[in-house]
């Protein structure tokens, strides 16, 4: 099956394929290849499971459903109501600031490193689409207003991280890493006794030079910000998270941050947190007493 | 966002990560409650570092005692033998010398380089504790025994890593001491003192030992101490994903018996190159001085490739003595499947001679210090060697070595004095070692 490849590092098995469009890798402490070859197709699978159930570019999922229902209720399974439990509290615990109707936002702002900035018309054509507190949320029911959109963009690919995690220890108890992309989960510590050592990566030389190292007996690290998506006028940079109340990127928000926490969404959730907050994202971070990696 | 109240943002992020992912009490031995807060306390400081020592493994066996503290224990059982110079240098006639013991007594013929065969047995037992001590900075202690027939030696070491640079960057600083006690097969020769017959130099150095106790008063007349330090600070440095460097300076010093007890120095006619015969004083034992400072730098990377690993490394050393020496090293581990391994590995090392090295000493002019050993002249050599691991499962491992080394020097050097120059003053050395190894994890 070659959407999967194997390789053999020094002293652990790299599993590597790719899904929810970005390079993905396990990484197992052990030398059997057989164990390596079944975790590897069990990660992938549930990693392609989550991508095609929250994907908007399908028309056989929840996800769909949810935007071809005319403003009618549409009933949500387990998987998909917890999500949207999490998102409503992310989205009060922010102050609205993290919304996941904020989606449409990409219809108009596209980072590609050029200086094409949006109209505020166009963006205010937009915002009356956008607001968590025009759906109606009532457990299994989902309401949404004709024009507006779910996008699990946010929380997906940490999400997918903790899942194929949960699923893989459930199957075997050898120390492993989910890597999704550079959002990851450490799931012990090896069997030598040592950590996993995770580099976490320089945006300004991305994949050859590391910023800083990590060492994670056990955890979720995740980072926001992409050094690639940006648009650059007037000396302005605008960086890719946006404030869905206004429609414009976040002021002053930091290049790049990496924050490492006991799981791969709750580590995704602070980075983003910390990333609308703008200039006061150390201060938030430090606050939150996690460890963390700025760059601005 | 409200930032007047941090911590409960990161509480009620916490719960509703527990439901998000289903986190209940099914799951609760996997993800509790305190591993979900205490990250920190989970990630922790760099471990140990690819070490050069002394003892090459044969059994080890690797104990978790607590969170992060290990202990491992290591037994080593050499065998070696090989043929090695006795000091003497080569003459137009055929020379005899007595074994060590007085027993064996050896002939070489004209034009040869003397050779004694040796065989030695050791054995070795190290012991190593390591553990975290505050954030960032680990220590690793080491006790360690060896005993060869007429060698003895204890050591303790203790090094300290420290990790700073966001856990990049690992500075290193350890301090070792050793105690070594030699005692060779018929006692402790006089340096420099003649030997007075080939037959039955037992009889011979009791004699001179009995002088010695009263001169020298070291000892317990049949055998020497020696003792030492080192200290190491380093620094190693993670380059990128795939590439680690390190750097170390050390600095050692001996003091005590550092001669060699079993070598010899010929000594020559000043005018015709001949060796003086035996009763004449044609062979003396060896002399070094008492001390010796070591300095060595030591620069090494590795690097991954996707399934194999390149290592190399250069050290440069020098000494009080007046040797300078040079080695690169070169080890590819080539990954063979799932279990197995194979590692090539080359050394090319190159060194100056010591101060007091000299083939022979001219009659009349005998020196402080004296050595013919041609370890210490002036040399190169290129060591060739091939390792095969097998995984046995993810925590031991078996593994059979093979190391050929070949050593040459300057046969003629321009010291030579009459027949000297019609003969070759270096021989080559050619060694072979065989090393099988066996490592258990528990």
């Amino acid at each position: 099956m070659t959407a999967i490849t194997l390789e053999r590092r020094d002293d652990y098995w790299l599993a590597r394929f790719l899904a929810m469009g970005s390079p993905c890798e396990l990484l197992v402490d052990s030398a059997e290849r057989a164990l390596i070859a079944q975790l590897a197709d069990l990660a992938f699978g549930e990693a392609k499971r989550i991508e095609q159930k929250f994907s908007r570019y399908r028309d056989d999922n929840i996800v769909h459903r949810m935007h071809h229902n005319h403003g009618a209720p549409v009933e949500v399974d387990e998987e998909t109501a917890k999500l949207l439990d999490y998102a409503d509290l992310c989205y009060r615990l922010s102050d609205g600031l993290f919304d996941i109707t904020s989606g449409v936002l990409r219809k108009v702002w596209k980072f590609d490193g050029s200086d094409h900035v949006p109209a505020q018309e166009d963006i205010a054509a937009l915002l009356p689409r956008i607001g968590w507190n025009k759906v109606t949320w009532s457990k299994p029911y989902l309401t949404l207003p004709e024009g507006m959109e779910i996008d699990f963009g946010g929380i997906g690919k940490e999400y997918a991280v903790d899942k194929t995690a949960q699923l893989l220890t459930a199957r075997s108890n050898v120390s492993m890493v989910v890597n999704f992309g550079g959002d990851l989960f450490v799931t012990g510590l090896r069997a030598n006794g040592s950590p996993w050592r995770i580099g976490v990566d320089d945006p300004d030389a991305s994949g050859a030079h590391a910023l800083a190292q990590l060492q994670l007996a056990r955890g979720g690290v995740a980072t926001s910000g992409d050094a690639r998506r940006f648009l650059l006028k007037d000396n302005i940079r605008y960086g890719h998270i946006l404030n869905p109340t206004t429609g414009w990127p976040v002021r002053d928000a930091p290049r790049s941050v990496t924050v490492a926490a006991p799981t791969c969404v709750e580590a995704g959730m602070l980075t983003t947190f910390a990333m609308l907050q703008g200039k006061n994202a150390e201060a938030f971070l430090k606050e939150q007493a996690v460890q963390h990696w700025i760059v601005w | 966002m409200q930032l007047t109240a941090p911590r409960r943002l990161r509480d009620s992020l916490t719960v509703a990560t527990c439901s998000l992912l289903s986190l209940d009490a099914a799951h609760a031995d996997f993800f509790d409650a305190k591993s979900l807060r205490n990250v920190d306390s989970a990630v922790l400081v760099y471990t140990e570092q690819d070490r050069v020592t002394v003892i090459e493994p044969v059994v080890q066996f690797k104990k978790e005692l607590g969170d992060g503290e290990f202990l491992t224990v290591k037994f080593v059982y050499d065998a070696m033998s090989g043929a090695t110079p006795n000091g003497a240098t080569p003459t137009n006639t055929v020379q005899t010398f007595s074994g060590p013991s007085g027993q064996n007594s050896y002939t070489t013929a004209a034009h040869k380089l003397p050779l004694v065969s040796f065989e030695d047995t050791r054995v070795a037992v190290s012991l190593d504790w390591e553990l975290p001590m505050s954030r960032g900075l680990r220590g690793q202690y080491n006790v360690n025994f060896s005993r060869e027939t007429d060698y003895t030696s204890l050591g303790a070491s203790a090094s300290f890593l420290w990790d700073v640079n966001n856990e990049l960057t690992t500075l290193t600083a350890g301090i070792a001491a050793n105690l070594d006690q030699v005692s060779p097969t018929g006692g402790v020769p006089v340096g420099l003192s003649a030997l007075s017959t080939t037959v039955a130099p037992e009889n011979d150095r009791r004699v001179e030992r009995e002088e010695a106790e009263g001169s020298e008063g070291g000892g317990d007349g049949g055998s020497k101490t020696k003792t030492g330090y080192d200290l190491l600070v380093g620094v190693t440095q993670v380059l990128t994903r795939r590439t680690l460097m390190q750097l170390n300076y050390s600095y050692g010093k001996s003091s005590g018996y550092l001669t060699d007890p079993y070598k010899i120095v010929s000594v020559i006619n000043g005018t015709t190159g001949e060796t003086l015969p035996v009763n004449s004083g044609g062979y003396l034992h060896e002399k070094r001085p008492d001390t010796r400072t070591r300095n060595a730098l030591y620069w090494k990377t590795v690097y991954h490739l996707p399934e194999d690993v390149v290592h190399v490394s250069y050290r440069y050393y020098w000494d009080n003595w007046g040797i300078q020496s040079n080695t690169v090293d070169l080890t590819y581990r080539l990954q063979l499947g799932a279990h197995d391994s194979l590692e090539p590995h080359y050394r090319y090392y190159t060194q100056t001679a010591a101060d007091f090295f000299t083939n022979s000493i001219v009659d009349g002019n005998t020196p402080n210090y004296a050595s013919a050993d041609l370890r210490l002249a002036a040399l190169h050599s290129n060591t060739v060697g091939l390792r095969y691991a097998h995984a046995l499962d993810s925590s031991s491992e078996l593994g059979l070595g093979v190391d050929y080394m070949h050593q040459t020097g300057d046969a003629h050097p321009a010291s030579a004095i009459g027949v000297q120059k019609n003969e070759a003053l270096f021989t080559d050395l050619k060694t072979m070692s065989v090393t099988a190894d066996f490592s258990m994890k528990f």
